[in-house]
């Protein structure tokens, strides 16, 4: 049986091409940014990598929109081992309140069966009220238009915004280097649709990819020494 | 592939950065490799002038780019090596972690690249990797430390949007508000307000040796680079609203590094806001165009590395308990007097090292109206204040303990005899720096 190429599997994703691709990947952004526990969130960023290269297509060369998706899925293992070895990024059990200030927790309530931080739920308004800005300017887009063109400009503005928006809003709300990470990453992957369109270069396009993993080792160094003892990471 | 020096630039310091990473538990010969290698770089580099000596070719092929040694970024690389050696030499003295030389190394690769590589797109990516490399020396083992660390990296790198798109030139042309993003990346990359939240606490959990590698060294490349950047865009400096923005923005970081001094319960309290106060400070450069710019940069941000060395010595040392003679009382005054002396050049009063590009800073923020200055005026002398009064207690402290003597190492000792002689003739002869800034940028 022939590998398939680039292209062969393009074609078979065919169907996934334009506004159902944008819709996936703000989805996956989505849980990215609000998903407490590493697990779904990580599981979330692979897929939004993923899609991303998917859109990359329209931007850049296959080949280099491949390339993209390739450094997505390393980038997503190194979050992957970080997560794992930092418990996923929950707390430790049965911290005292002095100890819970010191790590930068914020302070919970209980809805339910589960108990949210203060900075979740602020995290998931502001989230949902990108993801509804995105929606809007899937109705009416033109925010980009003098970069993006007409064409594509209905599907890639709701994406380029969305993840931007997204990406701000996880970097923004969390002081914890991992998913605050999440949030750089996702950012970085929105304003490198739109500067895709700025720049095609093969230099610029390679240097996009080396920053994801610039600050995926960053993070994944600075969430471990957040988690481990000193005396560990030196 | 060239063959030009840029090569020896860029690969030498990683190698060796590497040598010094595997033996970084001895931390004496860690600091060896760091400064023969400065020291060999500083040397070779000297040798390169352009167009003559060893290494005539001054280009290198880099990312499939060329990469140029400028007059000015080697002048600047003459100074930085030799500068960086100090640092490193600081932490022959004390320990100040073993990220520092492995880190300061390899720092310089990055720094380098940024400044020759064209397009400026590329240096931008290079600058959040340099941002990248010190992180582990801003962490420096502290837990407290990672959440000012993490901060200031992911600053560093969400600038590389707004630099992408100044670099990329569209944004002055297509959009409306086109000197939105020159005005975002030049504050978040200053630490201007309201992009100035890691600086205060980096002040407090850092040693000021690490500041003045991150906030002096590695500052004089990202304001080079930055202020080449915006003489690539002059209508975006030209608009009312930039410059109103950079003027306030300025205003208002300074008066928080103010107000942050006077609230300040100890020393390390104090030092943070000074650097905060000296970075508000630096904002107003970035209004002027061309080499006038960096003229009032540079001699501000050796002035600020000079500085933070100084407090570096004076905030910690060795005390202890014995015989009080005479000379032990003097002795118990040096580093206070280190102390105070550093943190007057940070917010750049007479007769220190900071006063050299002190009065151009109030003169271009003079030029937007009276209340920015004295707002400005009233932040330095609300920072003096704070100096004074904190400076008051440690003298009475001192005084309490009268058994306690100060001891110093003489390699020590005349490391902080040099950074006094230097510091001191810079405070005496501002022109000496201002001076030396004009060398770099071949005016003078």
């Amino acid at each position: 049986m022939d590998t398939p190429t680039i292209f062969d599997i393009l074609d078979r994703l065919a169907f996934l091409h334009g506004m159902p691709a944008v819709a996936l990947l703000l989805t996956a952004a989505f849980i990215a940014i609000v998903a407490w526990d590493m697990r779904p969130a990580i599981a979330a960023v692979l897929a939004q990598y993923l899609l991303a290269g998917f859109l990359f297509v329209d931007v850049l060369d296959p080949r280099l929109a491949f390339v993209y998706a390739l450094a997505g899925l390393f980038v997503t293992a190194i979050l992957f081992i970080t997560a794992w070895q930092t418990n996923w990024g929950r707390p430790p059990p049965g911290l005292t309140q002095q100890e819970a200030t010191r790590l930068g927790l914020s302070r919970t309530r209980r809805l339910g069966r589960f108990t949210v931080a203060d900075r979740s739920l602020l995290r998931l308004a502001l989230a949902v009220a990108v993801v509804l800005a995105a929606l809007w300017l899937a109705r009416s887009p033109g925010l980009l238009q003098p970069v993006v063109p007409a064409e594509l400009v209905a599907y890639l503005e709701p994406a380029i915004v969305g993840l931007v928006g997204l990406g701000l809003v996880g970097l923004a709300t969390s002081a914890d280097p991992l998913p605050g990470g999440i949030g750089l990453l996702v950012f970085l992957t929105g304003f490198s649709l739109f500067h895709g369109f700025l720049d095609q270069s093969l230099a610029m396009t390679v240097a996009l990819v080396v920053a994801q993993f610039v600050v995926a080792l960053t993070v994944a160094y600075l969430a471990q020494a957040r988690y481990l003892p000193a005396d560990v990471l030196d | 592939m060239e063959t030009g020096f840029p090569l020896v630039m860029l690969v030498g310091p990683v190698v060796m950065a590497i040598i010094a990473l595997a033996v970084r538990k001895y931390r004496r010969i860690s600091v060896i490799i760091g400064v023969a290698t400065v020291l060999s770089l500083a040397f070779l580099l000297s040798l390169a002038a352009p167009g003559t000596g060893l290494f005539a070719d001054n280009t290198v092929g880099f990312l499939g780019r060329e990469a140029v040694m400028s007059p000015f970024v080697r002048s600047l690389f003459l100074f930085m090596y030799p500068a960086m050696g100090l640092i490193f030499l600081m932490a022959w003295a004390r320990p100040v972690g073993r990220a520092l030389v492995p880190a300061g190394l390899a720092v310089l690769s990055p720094l380098a690249a940024a400044l020759m590589i064209s397009p400026a797109g590329l240096g931008a990516v290079l600058l959040v990797t340099a941002a990248a490399v010190v992180v582990p020396t801003l962490h420096g083992g502290k837990f407290d430390a990672v959440v000012p660390a993490w901060r200031y990296f992911l600053l560093a790198t969400v600038a590389l949007a707004p630099v992408l798109l100044v670099a990329s030139g569209s944004m002055i042309t297509t959009f409306p508000a086109g000197w939105s993003a020159p005005l975002l990346a030049t504050l978040i990359l200053l630490g201007g307000f309201p992009f100035h939240v890691w600086a205060g606490a980096l002040g407090r959990h850092i040693s000021p040796v690490v500041a003045a590698l991150v906030l002096g060294l590695l500052q004089l490349v990202v304001v080079s680079f930055l202020l080449s950047l915006l003489d690539s865009v002059p209508g975006a400096r030209a608009a009312v609203e930039f410059r109103l923005a950079i003027r306030w923005s300025a205003v208002l970081t300074a008066l928080i590094g103010a107000f942050a001094m006077a609230r300040a319960a100890d020393w390390r309290g104090v030092v943070a806001g000074a650097i905060l106060l000296d970075m508000g400070l630096l904002l107003p450069a970035v209004l002027v165009p061309g080499t006038d710019g960096l003229m009032i940069a540079i001699p501000a941000l050796i002035a600020r590395y000079l500085a933070l060395l100084l407090v570096g010595l004076g905030l910690t040392g060795r005390s202890l308990v014995g015989q009080s003679t005479r000379l032990g009382r003097l002795l118990r005054l040096v580093r206070p007097a280190l102390l105070l002396y550093g943190l007057l050049s940070l917010i750049g009063l007479p007769l220190t090292p900071g006063f050299a590009g002190r009065w151009a800073q109030l003169a271009v923020v003079g030029q937007g109206g009276m209340w920015p200055t004295l707002l400005l005026v009233f932040a330095l002398a609300a920072a003096t204040v704070a100096i004074v009064r904190m400076a008051r207690h440690r003298l009475a402290a001192t005084a309490e303990s009268a058994t306690i003597v100060e001891s110093f190492s003489a390699f020590e000792f005349g490391l902080m005899l040099f950074l006094v002689m230097i510091s001191a003739l810079i405070g005496l002869f501002p022109g000496l720096l201002i001076g030396l800034a004009a060398r770099m940028l071949g005016l003078g």
